[in-house]
């Protein structure tokens, strides 16, 4: 019994898949991929296009196969390379939400809800799967159009009805591949909220691949991100953001300002030395800090503070450029040589190519050793 | 320790999983195993053929050409009515399909079905109709123009219009390449991404010269594809030939190698197969420069997102357009069927028509009360239906699976099928012959060979069209089903099939029509004891009786006209929840 309860839902070990494209160039999709989803978990993939984390949900699902490492789902290998073991998707008892929706436009809103419930092996009669499909659009919010064809219903419709059919085999397993990608932006907030709440009913585990990162954050208890086939970073979003494991990381989730920087200190206590002052500093546990070393110190938006008229410990900046969202600003501008952004509520009617004062929030700084990977981009 | 049981697969299971799929994966490889091998084989045994002869190196096949003293003229008039008439029918071909896609000349359904008429209507009842009609002294339609003519002082006493002449072959031969041409170059102009035309006229180019250079090079692979498709046919084409050319005074290669085969004794192979491989390497030359044409340059004309389909406005050239189209449609259809109806009605054939005299008599005469006739048409029917069903299944399993299973097995196994798209129908029927008429297998004068031979020609369109719906199906619609717990069968079934039924019957009525009035295959390998429609007319023809000939033309395109509307009505019905 306890076994059931704390076994891991999704085990990824070494999971790798490469593939050569028609020029004959390899590509490899999948690097070593090793990640654990315990029962529950909200896991988004995030990543930027390329990245691999479709190709790793499809290895998941099985509709792709990987080149090396295990997968385990619930327990039971569904794929080892080593002894070529390979479960096809029908047999994993999961389910899948597809960025296309995926409904089968020869069958109505119903039929294409009651479609995972008549497995050859399901024991429910007729009657039961109909109640099931109608139960699971009306959780949706789409119970009036069953009998409608896909074609004939809106894109928000679509999405409602492919989440429904998704539902409505109560696996525990769900796996969504960019599902608001095609949606509107009213739409999509809408239904992102939805899956919270369908996930706090049910409690199922799910596996969500995006590239926004905001939807990101939102929905996922932890985030897996994402790059050119490598995992670089398994955490909740909160860590995510404040403590990125790399650069890259930190660039893409959210905006990341990189300021040049000094370390000073020994032992256990190091400081960072910047343009807007000094701060405790911290790194990620693969680097080591010396004293004397110059690092990439990072810091987010809203750890400065802009104002028009001097205040203690700021300095003098230009504003470059200006960008309204209504509920805050963000601000480009240059201060002593280096660059940042900076976003406060409301707006401040500072314009670009006026002068301004900034200063840096308290709080400890993370930084990162200043060698190839951090030129540039 | 429970917890290792769970994360260990025992060898027992999955061996036993393996061999559950065994049976069927197994049966569906060595079906397409054996239709793959069905259409390779007989193409090795002509090449064999051609360099071996009772077991060693032999050059009798190129002595024979050699030593044929005729061989320049059979080269001259194949090469004058194969090559003429493919370009008469691409310039006509291009043109519908251009005034029909790209401008507002189109009038509906009428203007888009009619230059595929002629595909529905089988060739030799249509060239048999073009004789009553341009027949110099009897064609009916010539003693109509000059009845016409007689009163304006002109007194003709033949003609004026010889359909046995060299301009009324190629008119015969272009009326029916004309719909390949217009299909594809139709595709092609309906994928054309009016934003590219649009661009250019925007920088203030001419609409002429916006066609030049724009519109035309964006389909300049599917004309090159066009073309070689037209050749392919054109050199295959018996059934006009074999009514007009001798009398044309024309000397046509297939008439000569089906000569070669069943009207010699005993028959010189050498000389067919070598005049076959001649005709190959003329396609295969063109094939190769088809190939230089459509990797050379951007010929992409899918303009991605935010392609639009705009059509032209021709202004004052609508109508004139139309009444091309629409004309072209009359002059293509009427007259061999009105030719066909009236002598059929008739009993015989003379240019006077006594409309008391017409009735359904001599056609019941000839083709239900004839036994040898009837049977002929029982054979060419059920070869057809038999043959287009299963074909149509094939073509989208194979199709399915090639798009599923990726990698070189598939793609072999795919290229095979389609191999004898490549090769002229003759060679095929030859190689027919020497792989299967003797033993072991001893088909020879058996309707299977005519079932298999015919399921090789025309399995390679039913697959192309398949591969279309199911490639339009795409991946993410049986994954789907896949992940919600469906077996392959199931998806099959569920999926699968419903959405390709447009495709499969579509293809089905090509398939059909293609089955029941084939005649090159058949010429070369039926007989009396596997008598189909196509040979009992060949038979008919020798003995001369056109009345005949044309009461089984009649029947034959209403046979075939019958089943495209069923098919036609059967596909709207397959697809409604499209218009939903």
């Amino acid at each position: 019994m306890t076994d059931t309860d704390t076994r891991p839902v999704v085990e990824l070990r070494q999971v790798t898949r490469a593939f050569t494209r028609r020029d004959k160039t390899q590509v490899t999709a999948l690097h070593d991929v090793t990640l654990t989803i315990d029962r529950g978990e909200f896991v988004v993939l995030l990543g930027p296009s390329g990245c691999g984390k479709s190709t790793l949900l499809r290895c998941v699902a099985g509709l792709e196969r990987p080149d090396g490492g295990e997968i385990l789902i619930d327990g039971t290998v569904c794929f080892r390379s080593a002894d070529r073991t390979m479960v096809g998707p029908a047999r994993r008892h999961l389910s899948m939400m597809f960025q296309s929706y995926a409904l089968w436009p020869h069958m109505t809103v119903l039929e294409n809800v009651r479609y995972p419930l008549q497995r050859s092996r399901s024991r429910l009669d007729k009657k039961t799967q109909l109640e099931k499909a109608r139960a699971a659009l009306d959780r949706v919010g789409v119970s009036e159009i069953g009998d409608q064809y896909p074609n004939a219903i809106s894109g928000g419709q679509q999405q409602r009805v492919a989440l429904a059919r998704s539902l409505v085999a109560e696996s525990k397993l769900m796996l969504f591949d960019e599902p608001l990608s095609n949606v509107d932006a009213r739409v999509r907030l809408d239904l992102r909220k939805q899956l919270r709440e369908l996930h706090h009913e049910f409690g199922f585990t799910a596996i969500y691949v995006t590239h926004d990162q905001d939807e990101a954050m939102s929905l996922a208890n932890r985030i897996a991100v994402m790059d050119r086939g490598h995992l670089l970073q398994l955490d909740p979003p909160h860590t995510v953001y404040e403590r990125p494991a790399t650069l890259g990381v930190g660039r893409f989730v959210g905006q990341l300002i990189e300021l040049r920087g000094k370390i000073s200190g020994q032992g256990e206590k190091f400081t960072v030395h910047t343009q807007f002052g000094t701060a405790v500093a911290y790194c990620a546990p693969q680097h080591t800090m010396h004293d004397g070393d110059p690092v990439v110190a990072v810091a987010r938006p809203e750890n400065f503070e802009l104002s028009a008229s001097p205040i203690p410990g700021s300095l003098p900046c230009r504003i470059l450029d200006r960008s309204y969202h209504g509920d805050q600003t963000s601000y480009d501008l240059e201060s002593g040589g280096e660059q940042i952004s900076v976003t406060m509520p409301g707006d401040m009617a500072l314009r670009p190519g006026e002068d301004a004062h900034v200063r840096r929030r308290d709080g400890s700084m993370q930084v990162f050793p200043l060698d190839q990977h951090t030129t540039a981009n | 320790m429970s917890g290792h049981t769970r994360g260990t697969i025992s060898v027992r299971p999955r061996i036993r999983r393996h061999l559950s799929k065994l049976p069927g994966r197994l049966a569906v490889i060595a079906l397409i195993g054996v239709v793959a091998a069905l259409a390779i084989y007989p193409l090795t045994r002509v090449l064999v053929r051609t360099f071996y002869s009772n077991g060693r190196l032999s050059g009798s096949v190129v002595d024979s050409i050699v030593s044929d003293s005729n061989l320049g003229r059979t080269i001259y008039d194949t090469a004058l009515v194969v090559v003429g008439s493919s370009v008469i029918a691409l310039v006509v071909g291009t043109a519908l399909a251009w005034l029909n896609e790209r401008t507002d000349a189109r009038f509906g359904i009428v203007t888009d079905s009619i230059p595929l008429v002629p595909f529905l209507l089988s060739e030799i009842a249509g060239v048999i109709g073009w004789v009553i009609v341009f027949s110099p002294t009897a064609g009916l339609g010539n003693a109509f123009l000059r009845n016409v003519l007689d009163p304006i002082g002109i007194h003709l006493e033949s003609g004026p219009i010889n359909i046995y002449s060299t301009y009324g072959i190629i008119f015969v031969y272009t009326i029916y390449q004309v719909p390949y041409v217009f299909m594809i170059m139709a595709s092609a102009f309906s994928n054309v991404d009016s934003n590219l035309e649009e661009q250019a006229i925007v920088c203030g180019t001419s609409k002429i010269r916006t066609l030049l250079t724009i519109t035309f090079p964006a389909v300049k692979q599917a004309f090159a594809g066009a073309w070689l498709m037209l050749l392919l046919i054109g050199f295959s084409i018996y059934s006009i030939p074999a009514i007009l050319a001798t009398n044309a005074d024309l000397t046509i290669a297939s008439v000569v190698i089906v000569n070669d085969m069943v009207a010699s004794y005993p028959p010189k192979i050498d000389h067919a197969i070598g005049l076959s491989i001649l005709i190959e390497l003329v396609v295969a030359a063109v094939w190769i420069w088809q190939r230089r044409v459509t990797r050379s340059g951007t010929y992409s004309t899918v303009g991605g997102k935010g392609a639009a389909y705009r059509r032209s406005e021709l202004g004052k050239w609508r109508w004139p357009a139309r009444i091309f189209l629409l004309g072209y449609g009359v002059i293509a259809i009427v007259p061999p069927v009105l030719g066909l109806l009236l002598v059929s009605l008739k009993g015989f054939w003379n240019p006077s028509i006594t409309w008391s005299q017409l009735s359904l008599r001599p056609i019941i005469q000839t083709v239900f009360n004839d036994s040898t006739t009837l049977a002929a048409f029982e054979h060419s029917l059920s070869i057809a239906v038999v043959g287009a069903t299963v074909g149509m299944i094939l073509a989208a399993v194979i199709s399915i699976l090639v798009f599923r299973w990726k990698g070189a097995a598939s793609r072999i196994l795919d290229g095979s099928i389609k191999l004898p798209s490549v090769f002229p129908h003759i060679v095929i029927a030859i190689g027919f012959i020497l792989a299967f008429a003797g033993p072991p297998l001893g088909l020879g004068g058996t309707l299977s060979m005519l079932v298999l031979v015919y399921l090789v020609l025309y399995l390679p369109q039913g697959s192309v069209l398949t591969d279309s719906g199911v490639s339009q199906i795409g991946e993410d619609l049986p994954a789907a089903a896949a992940v919600t717990g469906s077996s392959s069968i199931r998806t099959f079934r569920r999926i699968y099939l419903p959405l390709l039924l447009p495709s499969i019957i579509a293809g089905w009525a090509f398939l059909f029509v293609r089955m029941v009035s084939d005649l090159t295959a058949t010429a070369l390998l039926a007989g009396p004891s596997n008598d189909v429609i196509g040979f009992r007319i060949l038979t008919i023809l020798g003995n001369g009786s056109f009345g005949q000939l044309a009461s089984i033309g009649i029947v034959l395109t209403v046979i075939t006209t019958i089943a495209v509307v069923l098919t036609l009505v059967a596909s709207n019905r397959s697809a409604r929840w499209k218009r939903s």
